[in-house]
């Protein structure tokens, strides 16, 4: 078996907040991605799936401190221990990150030829004319019309998906061999995301990019992402192909999500189900289950015991104690205490 | 949306309405002030039919609105009048002053920069650190003493204690270079470091919201180091406010630079200022209050000009 891209292993991150708290985000996160793979985590706002791309790019907000513990293993080199110096320089040219808003992630003021071309002008001095050569070359690799007019405009000129596309180009430009995708496509228009998300589909397949993408809407994952990883209260709670996981969902909280994503077909008027309750609050430790306080089949045992990994099919592991499908049954259900 | 054109024809119409508002002040303030400007000139002694021959070549019998219009159109002409106290023309009193002041103003504001851009940008960078506590504090302590006081303290130390520095006097560029800016170092500092002191305290705020948003972000993760990202990405979206606060600069300075220029017997425009107010000399007051008027108008004008440039979302009217 070749190493994967990215292998994180039981993965543990605490922010220190600047008011002090330290809170506890990432419990145990285990997860990889091969080479051309698309790697979905999905999980709500505040599910850690954010802080869990700061930790593996190893840049989070300037105000606050981040500690882990495991492993961020990047082609077998753990990142966690590197050097700073080492880090810095795998940025832009080992990892890559799309961000979430195409209309803040870029400086208004700062010509697009000079932001595109960021990943290179930071390791060796670029003269104009070749960071507007090869921003054009870049920006017409992503589908930008007119790029070598479009280089040395402003990105106040450009409509939302044109930016994303600017934002995309600016990712490539360092040639990554992991592209972390930070909700690429909730600040855009319904029409735009599909366009955009083809444009990273391109691209990780031609240039064999393993991709991280993380979304709140699991529908975006059908035919993009071969795996998922389903993320609730800074846990991987059920891992799996997408097919799988979408089909034969093993942990509640994906059911629930799925059940909660709008279908065309059907009658027209219904109510979406959601989810009651509100995710937890990570400045307090849980005991057992994070999902237990809004899971409907919780068990008295889910608020004391943290659920252990089970496998749910082939490749398929969910962490719940009264999983939905047949094989990730417990050995004997009935010696657990359940109470309706 | 309105054209360019039509945005600086407006803009060129109120600047020529402010002008003539200020000129039409200057030229009545010798009917606002209380006792006759002849009287003063003349002396006591004076005849009625020589006070009133006095008052027509000021212009003081007719009207206000007229003798603006006459004013204005001889200051087109390059004629400003002459001083009552020497009888020089105002124009050449004007063209030996402004340089001085010019020049006093511009080192005032590259002292104010050379301090507050680097002490704002690592006081940003580590809101809290070393650096961000004694330059808020030395900030404050700046903006709470008078200018005069540390210009005195300046003197003080530079010139009477350590004997490094002419206390007071001016000598001109032209005739000695270096002399020149050993007399200009002292004013200089009276009057840029409280400027610092602002500049620091607002580039730092400002800088403070660049940093904190995504395209900041944006950048460190594609592995830009905190020098260039400070110098090359946020200081320049942060430095608007500090364009304007120097625009205003120019306008104040006349009247900050009065009481610097008299410490240190600077011969600039301020002095001018204000030894023509003490002897009621109305055609160089009256010029000086309408050139520093035209310094503002240019002022403000440039600051847009600039604003363009350091932003070109206002050029295109997205702002």
């Amino acid at each position: 078996m070749t190493t994967p891209v990215l292998d994180v292993r039981s993965l543990n991150t605490a922010i220190h907040a600047p008011d002090g708290r330290r809170l506890h985000i990432l419990h145990d996160v285990d997860l990889h991605i091969d080479a051309g793979e698309c790697l979905g985590v999905v999980g709500e706002s505040g599910s850690g799936k954010s802080v869990l791309a700061r930790t593996v790019l190893g840049v989070h907000a300037r105000t606050v401190r981040a500690e882990s513990t495991g492993q961020v293993l990047l082609n077998g080199e753990d990142l966690l221990t590197a050097a700073p110096a080492r880090r810095a320089e795998l940025l832009g040219t080992g990892i890559a990150m799309v961000h979430q808003d195409p209309m803040t992630s870029l400086n208004p003021v700062v010509r697009i030829a000079d932001q595109v071309t960021e990943s290179l002008t930071n390791r060796r001095r670029m003269p104009r004319r070749e960071r507007l050569r090869t921003a054009a070359a870049l920006l017409a690799a992503v589908d930008v019309p007119d790029p070598a007019r479009r280089a040395r405009g402003y990105p106040h000129e450009l409509s939302g998906g044109l930016r994303q596309r600017v934002g995309i180009a600016a990712a490539l430009a360092g040639d990554p061999v992991l592209l972390l995708a930070d909700e690429p496509t909730t600040a855009l228009d319904v029409t735009v995301q599909r366009t955009v998300l083809d444009l990273l589909d391109r691209h990780r397949a031609t240039r064999g990019l393993a991709t991280l993408l993380i979304t709140h809407d699991i529908g975006l994952l059908y035919g993009r992402a071969r795996r998922i990883a389903v993320m609730y209260g800074g846990r991987v709670v059920e891992t799996g192909p997408t097919e799988e996981v979408t089909e034969r969902p093993a942990h509640p909280y994906t059911a629930a999500l799925l059940r909660s994503v709008p279908r065309v077909t059907g009658p027209l008027r219904r109510e979406l189900p959601a989810i009651p309750g509100s995710p937890p609050d990570l400045s307090r430790p849980v005991e057992g289950c994070p999902f237990a306080p809004r899971c409907d089949r919780a068990g008295s045992v889910c608020a004391t015991v943290a659920p252990p990994v089970r496998a749910a099919g082939p490749a398929h592991t969910a962490s719940c104690h009264f999983p939905l499908t047949a094989e990730a049954a417990p050995a004997s259900p009935t010696s657990l205490e359940r109470t309706p | 949306m309105t054209s360019p054109f039509l945005g600086f024809a407006a803009r060129a119409g109120r600047a020529a309405a402010v002008l003539l508002l200020v000129a039409v002040t200057a030229l009545a303030l010798p009917h606002l002030m209380p006792g006759s400007p002849a009287v003063a000139a003349l002396g006591v002694t004076a005849t009625p039919e020589q006070i009133t021959a006095f008052e027509a070549g000021l212009g003081l019998d007719r009207n206000v609105l007229a003798a603006t219009f006459d004013w204005i159109g001889a200051a087109l002409h390059g004629d400003l009048g002459h001083s009552l106290a020497n009888g020089a023309a105002v124009t050449t009193e004007l063209a030996n002053r402004i340089p001085v002041t010019l020049e006093l103003f511009v080192a005032a504001q590259l002292v104010a920069l050379a301090v507050a851009v680097p002490v704002a940008l690592v006081s940003a960078w580590r809101p809290g650190g070393v650096v961000d506590r004694i330059a808020t504090a030395g900030a404050f302590l700046w903006l709470a003493v008078p200018g005069f006081v540390l210009g005195l303290l300046l003197i003080w130390l530079t010139a009477v204690q350590l004997r490094l520095l002419p206390a007071t006097g001016w000598v001109p560029f032209t005739e000695d270079p270096v002399e020149n800016l050993r007399h200009l170092l002292l004013p200089a500092l009276t009057l840029g470091l409280p400027e610092a002191a602002v500049f620091t305290r607002t580039l730092r705020g400002q800088l403070l919201d660049t940093l904190d948003q995504t395209h900041v972000a944006a950048a460190r993760s594609r592995g830009m180091g905190a020098a260039r990202l400070l110098l090359r990405r946020a200081l320049r979206p942060s430095s608007l406010p500090l364009v304007t606060l120097i625009g205003i600069g120019i306008g104040t300075s006349l009247g900050g630079s009065v009481l610097v220029e008299s410490l240190f017997a600077v011969p600039g425009v301020g002095t001018l200022a204000s030894g023509a107010i003490n002897g009621r000399d109305f055609p160089v007051i009256q010029a000086v209050m309408v050139v520093s008027a035209v310094g503002v108008v240019l002022a403000t004008l440039a600051v847009d000009l600039l604003y363009r440039t350091l932003d070109p979302r206002i050029a295109h009217g997205h702002r």
